[in-house]
């Protein structure tokens, strides 16, 4: 696989970081395929800058959905080399206001079964579905976008934290079990980042973890995506590994 | 690095240092040491702008894994869910990309390389 012919589907594109991604991706001379929710308008305005590029609207509480959107986008670049799953959410509790940081009691079932579903059950069945294309296509990468709060013992949302915790152990069996298909899964795990789902955190969470991070600074998109392509594009012999992009916290 | 204010230090450990394998004991510790040593210096070093890695390979072609009894490699290859060893060239570019300005958030970081062993 080359850089050149890859064809990659990002799940999520038309997010913040999702939209970074697309673009090191196709900077790096990859065909992308995005999917967005409610962000229409920036995934077609995205995918019309980058060449040969689509949207397909994907609603990641479906399963159905899911797979759709993976057998409309490997039909229209004639496979899948690389998935990325950027797609996830980060409240699920109602109300609350704009910067919050739920508790485990203001967690009921609802919130808990959204939160598993968008961010693990939708990154399995859409794995499920591209490791299939994968294999006919002879193999690919994987690369789901973890989180610190499911890899360091830090505040933070404890269904949040779970479903993101949870990525690390599918990513193990899934490397096992695609291996000999030579399909890769890893998951790069960011810590707080300049936007994006971190802008919901409260200012005293953002202030300590500069605080404890050893460059002192939050994380910026480019540098979470360049690792994202590399390992997408690049990467021939790192499998199940969960990569921590916390700038030594 | 410290007098210029940047620079990368990238630490060559091993699955040895990672994973309870059958391994002489003082090289699993030497391999192991440098996760803890990496992730300290990372830490110390990290207001200069200076990061810190270590890439853990798991059995390479050649080079410091070549010595093992067949029986050894067999049973890695089986456990191996690409079913091969690793290459110099897959290190050395995976290597030359966390050494470079394009990884510039990751610090203190243990990667193992090893084909999902």
């Amino acid at each position: 696989m080359t850089a050149r012919r890859a064809s990659c589907l990002v799940f999520g594109g038309s997010g913040a970081l999702g939209q970074v991604v697309c673009r090191t991706l196709a900077a790096s001379g990859a065909r992308v395929a995005l999917t967005y929710r409610g962000g229409e308008a920036v995934a077609r305005e995205l995918a019309a800058s980058l060449p040969n590029a689509l949207a397909l609207r994907a609603e990641m509480r479906s399963v159905a959905d899911v797979e759709s959107a993976v057998d409309r986008a490997a039909g229209a670049m004639g496979g899948v080399d690389a998935f990325v799953q950027c797609a996830g959410v980060g409240i699920t509790v109602e109300g609350g206001g704009e910067t919050v940081h739920h508790k485990m009691t203001q967690v009921d079932e609802r919130a808990f079964d959204e939160m598993l579903a968008v961010n693990l059950k939708s990154t399995f069945f859409a794995c499920r579905r591209v490791a299939e294309v994968m294999r006919a296509g002879g193999g690919g990468n994987i690369v789901l976008v973890g989180s610190i709060d499911g890899v360091k013992p830090v505040p933070a949302p404890v269904h949040y934290a779970a479903s993101k915790a949870a990525l690390g152990g599918m990513t193990q069996a899934m490397a096992k079990e695609l291996g000999e298909h030579g399909i890769r899964v890893n998951v790069v795990a960011p810590g707080i980042l300049e936007g994006g789902l971190s802008s919901v955190l409260p200012d005293g969470l953002r202030r300590e973890y500069v605080k404890h991070c050893g460059f002192k600074r939050l994380g910026r998109f480019a540098e979470i995506a360049s690792v994202i392509a590399w390992l997408a594009l690049r990467n021939t012999y790192v499998t199940g590994r969960t990569i921590l992009l916390d700038g030594a916290l | 690095m410290i007098r210029r204010r940047g620079g990368v230090i990238l630490n060559i450990g091993s699955l040895a240092g990672e994973r309870m394998i059958e391994a002489p004991v003082h090289y699993c510790a030497s391999k192991a040491a440098l996760r803890g040593m990496t992730q300290a210096m990372a830490k110390e070093v990290a207001r200069y702008q200076i990061r810190v890695q270590c890439l853990a390979p798991g059995l390479l072609e050649d080079g410091v894994g070549k010595n093992l009894p067949d029986y050894r490699l067999a049973d890695y290859l089986k456990h191996c869910a690409l079913g091969r060893v690793g290459t110099f060239e897959e290190v050395a570019q995976f290597a030359a990309f966390l050494a470079s300005d394009a990884n510039s958030y990751m610090n203190g970081e243990t990667i193992v390389m090893d084909g999902g062993v």
